[in-house]
């Protein structure tokens, strides 16, 4: 993927902007179509994983590893920690294939929320929410490959780009903190003074207007 | 729609629902029709945003999934419960001990390998002999090493070289249930050689002896179904 490698070269911009992917930049197909767009492939996949398929396997993590490991980073922060994550994040796709629905989700969908939930687990794990705090406050920007304060997204397509671009301000700050910055949601709640309940309300929120901006089903 | 279901969904898209709050999300999910879709396109939605930025793991971390996934076995699908929530939290204690065990795993994995790495070699031996335990126990040229792990120092190993086999002996040793069994695994880089299988007497005594010469790998024991498996089933309870 070598769009990730030369977008990781960029020195970011501070600021919260966001940055459309431009035409003939995008060089995966899926960053047009999103996520959805590779299911039926993966799918086939898993299910041959589910029998035990190794090879059916190794083809998926070549797929997925890039959004997981992506996914984990955001959270984690350390390769190190994100490189172990990721790693339980496959065991878990390897040891639990059984359990995945092609009706509830997409492959990407489903490893990418597992890797989200450990990531969260690895940081309660590790640390305080305060310790949390004050390491992103210096952390040095060449062990982390994505912004703190400047939030610029590579987004898969303008539809998702646009979607973003045009929530309430108070909405995008959180679905940005949360989800490109992997801020768990009493870490924004500390950062931004606001009530939990808040936080989780524009969460939701952001996410349905994002989701109906991006054509789901509700 | 309600105010605790956008909660929760919001929780499973933050990947930070509580095993008790899956729970009552699932609930939510069986009763309610539309909020199986509402769910499905928050967390598609949030899995786009996290992964709109690929980012290429090192080629090293593929070969140690690969390698790692190659020696976990899969839990069988009559044991997992189609995930509503597609959080994959625990839904039993079962699952969740389950879970447990596949969440040590790879530190168990990871320690194997580099307990063995450093250019051992295995040479199991699989032809069988009737030579008692004591042969063995009592050979001029026997070595022991004691097994550390969750089942205590209960374990010890002791190999003749002399004798072709290798001998473990415990007291005290914990009891397993009658569809369970401890299963000895020899270990290098190579992988995991079953070495046979072995039950605590109603005392906690065990005396088994192997054919097998683990000089110079990690000799691990298992908790197996009965029969034991072909592959270790993490994590290692006891190794040396």
């Amino acid at each position: 993927m070598h769009a990730s490698s030369t977008l990781l070269a960029e020195p970011r911009p501070r600021g919260v902007t966001l940055r459309l992917v431009e035409p003939g930049e995008v060089a995966e197909p899926w960053h047009h179509d999103g996520i959805r767009s590779v299911t039926p492939d993966l799918t086939t996949l898993i299910e041959r994983v589910q029998h035990g398929d190794q090879n059916a396997f190794a083809e998926i993590y070549d797929a997925v590893a890039p959004m997981v490991f992506a996914a984990v980073s955001r959270v984690l922060r350390d390769p190190a920690m994100s490189e172990e994550v990721t790693q339980e994040v496959f065991v878990e796709v390897w040891t639990h294939a059984a359990r995945f629905d092609p009706e509830k989700a997409s492959v990407s969908t489903w490893a990418v929320t597992i890797a989200r939930r450990r990531a969260i687990d690895r940081v309660r794990k590790e640390q305080s929410q305060r310790n949390r705090v004050e390491q992103l406050a210096q952390r040095r920007p060449e062990v982390a490959p994505l912004t703190d304060d400047a939030v610029v997204t590579r987004i898969e397509g303008e539809r998702v780009g646009r979607a973003l671009a045009d929530l309430p301000p108070d909405q995008r700050e959180i679905i940005e903190l949360a989800f490109i910055e992997g801020l768990s949601h009493s870490t924004i709640a500390e950062r931004l003074g606001l009530p939990l309940g808040t936080v989780k309300g524009r969460v939701r929120g952001g996410l349905q207007r994002l989701s109906g901006a991006m054509g789901g089903a509700t | 729609m309600n105010d605790r279901l956008d909660e929760l969904i919001a929780l499973a898209a933050l990947g930070e629902l509580t095993a008790d709050e899956t729970t009552e999300l699932d609930t939510l999910l069986a009763t309610d029709a539309g909020a199986a879709s509402e769910l499905a396109d928050a967390l598609d939605v949030a899995a786009t945003l996290q992964s709109s930025e690929p980012l290429e793991p090192p080629p090293r971390l593929r070969a140690a999934v690969l390698a790692s996934i190659a020696s976990i076995e899969q839990v069988p699908a009559d044991d997992v419960a189609p995930d509503p929530a597609v959080t994959s939290s625990p839904v039993s204690l079962d699952e969740a001990r389950r879970r447990r065990r596949v969440s040590t795993a790879l530190a168990a994995a990871a320690a194997v390998v580099l307990i063995a790495i450093g250019g051992l070699v295995v040479a199991t031996r699989n032809d069988t002999s009737n030579d008692p335990i004591a042969a063995v126990l009592d050979a001029d040229d026997v070595t022991t090493r004691s097994l550390e792990g969750s089942l205590g120092n209960t374990l010890e190993v002791a190999y003749s070289a002399d004798e072709g086999a290798m001998v473990v002996t415990g007291d005290d040793v914990p009891a397993v249930d009658d569809d369970e069994t401890y299963q000895l695994w020899i270990v290098d880089e190579a992988g995991a050689v079953p070495a046979g299988t072995f039950r605590p007497d109603a005392s906690g005594h065990v005396g088994v002896r192997v054919d097998a010469d683990p000089s110079g790998s990690v000799v691990g024991v298992t908790l197996e179904p009965s029969g034991g498996s072909e592959q270790p089933t993490l994590p290692m309870l006891a190794s040396a």
